[in-house]
């Protein structure tokens, strides 16, 4: 195996890569990040526990030539140390040779490093898929999904699908759902798939569904998603990134959304946000980090927070108020959450009761919702 | 003149009964220690209202005849020593010619004894002055009975504790001279409730049944050793049962109960990884040695002993021991006793063959790929790939739930073989096959595993096994590096008073060996110039300060201590944790790894890293079997 290749666009591939190389685990083979060299370019791969992470550099890129490749090959090299490694090499190019036992040199100007390479057989091999379930939309559109959901996630694997994220698909329309018991979200879109394409119960790890927001970030155009019994697979130019999926049934969550309220308010996303954010200084003191809001007929949501040892907050944010007066309490960090995933400028709210359940919405659009219990108080 | 004047001997007694009698069951040791020096077999103790009302002891030994049972009160009068040179080799329990005057001067007692031969004596004393002396029947031995104790010494009647704390010193008293002589049959009443009884057939399995009830007893590893100075033998109790103190091991030299900091020590040490943090194991360890190897002359009480050839004993105990742990399976069973079924005589053993577990580094078959497109269980496949190792072994196939002995059939069966009551037929198993075959099933809540292997299934918590996996490697690599060391830039000081200081100053040539550089910077004051490259990288300055700590208590350093302190840290922070989802592979891996580890069972902190649940118990909680 023996090659060159362009330094800065081997820093990014192995910075993405890096994402999926855990430095805690069991199988110590994992804790190396793969390398494959062919004639149609460097593959480097990355795996832990939930996910993989493939990132290719193609030989050529907008006329480009950013692998020269001799000979082909593959190895497995030590995922850390490598990495700090090529972030510092000097030189704009890279010399990459690695003989039969699987030692490496890795040339750059004048500087050389000799690595202790393994056998790229014991590494784990990827998940095959077939390609009839399958459906694409625009990574920007995917992106904003997954914020607008991944936080309301579980995050205590006791919890088991909960710490997932359901991806529905029914009739080219996909649905996001995530919750914790305490709160939930959900979006929608529609995107593009073959006809008849049912997907009943697909749940995707929150960690998972995070680390592909953040591989994604610089990257537009259109991404695949494929699906098997336990495993999907995102597919975007010179990247795949796969998942396991989670076992079980997700719950039906349909149920619990509340159909319209006996009070809606209107207020502006900002400016609510703001408030809230200010009364959380207060209640994050306290135990649950309560924060209560009073709605008035009049046409304002008063934010009132209160710690024994600390002391009070109160504030009142104008909105336009339909229906009963209504004063409720809730976690502020899941007000905070739900509130800075909305993108649209105003918000409705439905209230049902003190108790019950209320929804949160953008005020301009049905496709995204946020749910959350309140907090009993007496 | 005349100011001084010789002490009238109830004077004496009195303060001589201050060092020796110091509460009822201080009495009770010194009765009993003469009925066994008197070759009794059977002593029955019983006491009221924790002893103060009274004690009675009845032995079925020599017995004294007239004139000795008069002579017996005198002080400093004994048939234990005869010439000097006894002294220095004694083998009875008592020896100073003290106990009885000095109890008489405190009590009023009865005493009765005789040689089985003639007439018995019967004298009455109080206040250690005889009352009354007269003949009587009964056959041979002695019984001493005991009344108002320390009624003349209003003071000492007054720091007595509680009934039930004098009860219980009393039973601990009687316990360990239990312990002491499982060929002698004991047992203790209060108040007319018998608290236990020894059975006196030799065992000392069952006088820590009689003691520490059966589950302790159950769960006993039976050992033994020799070397040329020193006989040792005991029990030890699987490190799954602990206590809060360490007064639960017992020590006992040439037949006499003792207390020994540094034979307790050697004891934890054999332990060590395998208890939790602030607990201590229950053991009893009986050694022989030569009298003249061991003072027991220090104090009147006897307890404390002072040991020639310390340093060969305590290698001999710890080595004993760790090589007794090494050869058990010590995986705890999850439910409560059982009942087992009585063990048939030699019964027939089907034997089965064996094969060798996969190499781990065996190329072609351990590429775990993602759950989905593995082959089947990887065992087979490999077996498929590569050709069976080439000798199939033979294997007696362990049977064990029947194997084992109901407890309280013991007394049916005193004949058999020693480890009766231990657990699990105590299976010396080879090296490398310290785990059963596991083969992992799932994970719950992200920290458990549950595995299965024949013989029911495990669970298995995966932090505490990684971080076994991860302390053995980093305690290795350690060793091997003991030689590099770290200067540090900016040195760090170290202030300690004048006197920690002398001691310090002489310690710096050893330790600079070690690699812990010290320069005296006037005064009391130190500077740290460099430490061992082992010392675990933010753990630095904590690690110094204990080493120094150590050296400043004047305790000897034991370098290897704090060797294995950094591995502890570094394997805690370095393992997987909790709340971590784990593939199969992975949970393959950290089995596999976890079967080459020396002491596969508990974390480097104690706690437990396997639990099992038989096949038997399963079906017991199914209701499969009544």
């Amino acid at each position: 195996m023996k090659f060159r290749i362009s330094r800065s666009a081997l820093t990014d591939a192995v910075s993405q890569v890096s994402k999926a190389v855990s430095n805690k685990t069991t199988v110590p083979i994992l804790t190396g990040i793969k390398a494959t060299v062919d004639e149609n370019g460097l593959w480097l791969t990355g795996s832990n526990s939930d996910l993989t992470i493939q990132v290719c550099i193609p030989t050529r890129q907008d006329d480009k030539e950013l692998v020269k490749m001799e000979t082909m090959g593959s190895v497995v090299l030590p995922g850390r140390i490598f990495s700090d490694i090529v972030r510092k090499l000097p030189g704009d190019e890279v010399e990459w040779v690695v003989d039969d036992r699987w030692k490496t040199v890795l040339r750059s100007e004048q500087a050389q490093f000799e690595l202790k390479g393994l056998d790229p057989e014991e590494y784990p091999r990827l998940p095959q898929f077939q390609e009839d379930q399958m459906f694409s939309l625009p990574s920007d559109l995917l992106k904003s999904m997954i914020r607008q959901t991944g936080f309301a996630v579980s995050t205590s694997e006791a919890r088991g699908v909960l710490t997932g994220v359901l991806w529905r698909m029914e009739e080219g329309r996909l649905t996001f759902v995530a919750t914790d018991s305490h709160r939930l979200s959900r979006r929608q879109a529609d995107v593009e798939a073959p006809e008849g394409l049912t997907v009943e119960n697909m749940v995707v790890p929150g960690k998972s569904q995070s680390e592909l927001g953040k591989i994604l970030a610089d990257r537009t155009g259109w991404v695949d998603v494929i699906l098997s019994e336990n495993q999907m697979m995102v597919r975007a130019d010179n990247l795949l990134f796969f998942s396991r999926l989670l076992d079980g049934p997700y719950p039906d969550t349909n149920r619990v959304i509340p159909q319209g309220g006996k009070t809606e308010v209107r207020v502006s996303t900002k400016e609510i946000l703001q408030s809230v954010d200010r009364a959380a200084l207060i209640s994050r003191d306290g135990r649950d980090n309560v924060i209560k809001w009073t709605v008035k007929k009049e046409g304002v949501v008063q934010v009132h927070s209160a710690a024994q040892d600390v002391g009070s907050v109160l504030e009142e944010v104008s909105a336009q108020v339909d229906g009963e007066e209504m004063s409720l309490s809730f976690n502020a960090q899941y007000m905070l959450d739900a509130l800075r995933a909305v993108d649209s400028d105003e918000i409705q709210i439905l209230l049902t009761g003190a108790m019950t359940p209320f929804l949160i919405q953008p005020a301009d659009r049905e496709d995204a919702l946020h749910l959350i219990v309140p907090i009993r108080t007496r | 003149m005349g100011k001084i004047r010789l002490m009238d001997e109830r004077l004496a007694n009195q303060i001589a009964a201050g060092e020796v009698v110091e509460r009822p069951a201080s009495v009770v040791k010194e009765l009993v220690e003469n009925a066994l020096d008197a070759g009794a077999n059977q002593v029955n103790i019983s006491i009221e209202e924790g002893g103060i009302r009274s004690i009675r002891v009845v032995d079925n030994g020599f017995g004294m005849d007239r004139e000795d049972v008069q002579l017996a009160f005198e002080r400093h009068a004994t048939s234990k020593i005869v010439r000097e040179r006894d002294l220095f080799s004694i083998r009875s329990l008592g020896f100073r010619g003290e106990a009885l005057p000095s109890i008489a001067s405190v009590s009023k007692m009865t005493l009765i004894s005789s040689t089985g031969e003639g007439p018995a004596t019967r004298l009455m004393l109080e206040g250690g002055q005889l009352i009354s002396e007269e003949e009587t029947a009964r056959s041979r031995g002695t019984e001493v009975l005991v009344e108002d104790l320390f009624f003349n010494t209003p003071a000492r009647l007054k720091y007595l504790k509680t009934v039930n704390t004098e009860v219980s010193h009393v039973a601990d008293v009687v316990g360990r001279l239990a312990l002491a002589r499982p060929k002698i049959s004991f047992s203790l009443a209060h108040n007319g409730r018998e608290l236990f009884r020894t059975l006196g057939d030799g065992k000392l399995n069952h006088v820590v049944y009689a003691l520490y009830g059966k589950q302790v007893a159950r769960k006993s590893l039976p050992f033994s050793a020799e070397d040329p100075d020193f006989t040792l033998e005991g029990l030890a109790v699987r490190p799954e049962v602990t206590r809060s103190n360490r007064s639960y091991i017992s020590v006992i030299i040439n037949g006499r109960f003792v207390r020994s900091l540094p034979i307790t020590q050697a004891v934890l040490r054999a332990y060590d990884t395998l208890l939790p943090i602030g607990r201590y194991p229950i053991a009893v360890l009986s050694i022989g040695m030569d009298p003249k190897l061991v003072d027991v002359n220090v104090h009147p009480s006897k307890l404390e002993v002072r040991l020639s050839k310390e340093k060969e004993l305590f290698r001999l105990i710890e080595g004993e021991l760790k090589g007794l742990f090494q050869k058990h399976v010590l995986i705890p069973d999850a439910a409560a006793p059982r009942r087992e079924r009585p063990t048939v005589e030699s019964r027939p053993v089907q034997q089965r063959l064996q094969w060798d577990a996969p190499p781990p580094a065996a190329k072609q078959s351990v590429t775990p790929p993602p759950a989905e497109v593995r082959e089947t269980a990887a065992p087979f496949a490999t077996e498929a790939k590569s050709p069976p190792s080439p000798s199939p072994r033979l294997e007696d196939e362990q049977s064990h739930p029947y194997q084992q002995e109901e407890a309280s059939s013991l007394e049916q069966t005193p004949s058999k073989q020693e480890p009766q009551l231990s657990e699990r037929p105590s299976d010396p198993t080879e090296a490398g096959e310290r785990l059963p075959d596991l083969t992992p099933l799932s994970q719950i809540h992200g920290t458990y595993i549950i595995a299965q292997s024949e013989d029911g299934f495990y669970i298995m918590d995966q932090h505490a096994a990684h971080e076994r996996i991860y302390y053995e490697t980093f305690y290795r690599r350690m060793k091997e590096q003991d030689t590099r060391q770290q200067p540090l830039l900016i040195p760090m000081t170290v202030e300690c008073t004048p006197a920690e200081a002398e001691v310090i100053g002489n310690w710096l040539p050893r330790l600079s060996q070690m690699g812990l550089e010290l320069e005296p910077f006037g005064g009391a004051t130190f500077l740290v110039r460099s430490h061992p490259g082992w010392f675990p990288a933010g753990s630095e300055e904590e690690l110094i300060r204990e080493v120094l700590d150590w050296i400043k208590k004047g305790e000897n350093m034991d370098w290897a201590r704090f060797r294995d302190d950094g591995a502890k840290m570094m394997a805690c922070k370095a393992a997987i944790k909790a709340n971590r989802h784990l593939r199969r592979d992975e949970m393959e891996s950290l089995i596999r790894q976890l079967k080459a580890c020396e002491s596969p069972y508990t974390c480097p902190h104690g706690r437990p890293i396997l639990i099992h649940f038989s096949t038997y118990e399963i079906e017991k909680m199914f209701k499969r079997v009544m």
